[in-house]
């Protein structure tokens, strides 16, 4: 189905801490589409996996708080080599490379206090959750918690909050062709008060396409056009995919971390195949 | 304090009892020293292991 890749090319257009932005070209839809998915279920983070209650007499149960913790994103980036991977490490907290330890102790003595994400005390300085301003609790006067978290590698499948990526798309690059011989220009321009993602200007009377990489194919301009000016259309096997980070991992990372386990995997039929 | 043994606070006075005391100092529910009817359950003291999903 697949084939053989070649001339692929990358062009990264946006790019910064937590997202990143590019344009592949001579790519099949299936094997991007691979990436993009394994990002989500398969990429390795750190979350917190078991909480030891010592004490707890604020308004939220056990649970609802250990819960809360396990969403909270840590950062992973160095721990992906200095953890277990989570298929050993999961419910094996005897190997020593497997769990790192979060403590918390907080008391409110007159008036509430909020206990944030940034209260946790890491024994490992790799793993600090990625936001100090997580509420976790509120806690009345006088009321006390104080545990230990234990956060292991794991993946997106097992449970969410293992997930690096808050958002992976992937879409078309569009192509938005118009006749200026149809178009009536700018004593029309229906199209461009329609477009709701501003692609299209009017300059000097006449119809130009302005960002077309923002066009989200809607074809609200084919169809108000009365001239049947506008064809909206794409490029054949290009695409852009777009890597939102939750702050785990950086957004290239969690691409090339994706691409190595699609290798993987694929290597893995092959040899399952041959026996 | 050993794992099992249930203790109560009084939601008036504080103080801290368990089921013996209550049933010996005040036959009826209600905190033995001061009378009030309202007793809340001490969390035990043990560690409670809870998986975080």
């Amino acid at each position: 189905m697949l084939g053989e890749v070649t001339g692929l090319k990358i062009k990264i257009l946006e790019y910064d801490d937590r997202s990143i932005r590019f344009l592949v070209e001579n790519i099949p839809l299936a094997l991007l589409n691979a990436i993009r998915r394994l990002t989500i279920s398969d990429v390795p983070s750190m979350a917190i996996d078991y909480v030891y209650f010592i004490e707890n007499s604020s308004p939220l149960y056990d649970e609802i708080v250990a819960h809360r913790l396990g969403l909270i994103p840590l950062t992973s980036d160095r721990a992906l080599e200095k953890y277990g991977p989570p298929e050993e490490c999961r419910d094996n907290e005897e190997r020593p490379d497997c769990y790192a330890r979060l403590y918390l102790e907080a008391e409110a003595s007159d008036g509430t206090k909020v206990v944030y994400s940034g209260d946790l005390v890491s024994d490992d300085e790799d793993v600090q959750p990625v936001y100090k301003n997580i509420p976790i609790v509120v806690l009345g006067p006088g009321q006390k918690i104080s545990f230990e978290a234990r956060a292991r590698l794991g993946r997106g499948r097992e449970h969410a909050k293992w997930s690096p990526v808050s958002a992976a798309t992937h879409k078309y690059v569009p192509q938005i062709i118009v006749n200026s011989e149809k178009c009536y220009g700018e004593s029309c321009a229906k199209c461009v008060n329609v477009c709701p993602k501003n692609v299209l200007k009017i300059k000097d009377g006449r119809l130009v396409v302005e960002d077309e990489l923002s066009c989200s194919l809607c074809r609200q301009c084919e169809k108000v056009c009365p001239t049947d000016a506008i064809l909206v259309s794409w490029k054949p096997n290009s695409y852009i995919m777009y890597v939102e980070s939750t702050g785990v991992l950086r957004p290239e990372r969690i691409v090339l971390e994706a691409s190595r386990i699609l290798e993987e995997k694929a290597e893995q039929l092959l040899s399952e195949l041959e026996k | 304090m050993s794992a099992g043994r249930v203790l109560y606070k009084c939601g008036r006075c504080g103080r801290v009892f368990d089921l013996f005391q209550l049933q010996v100092l005040a036959p009826r529910i209600r905190c033995p020293y001061c009378g009030y009817r309202v007793i809340y359950k001490v969390r035990s003291p043990v560690v409670k292991k809870v998986k975080a999903i």
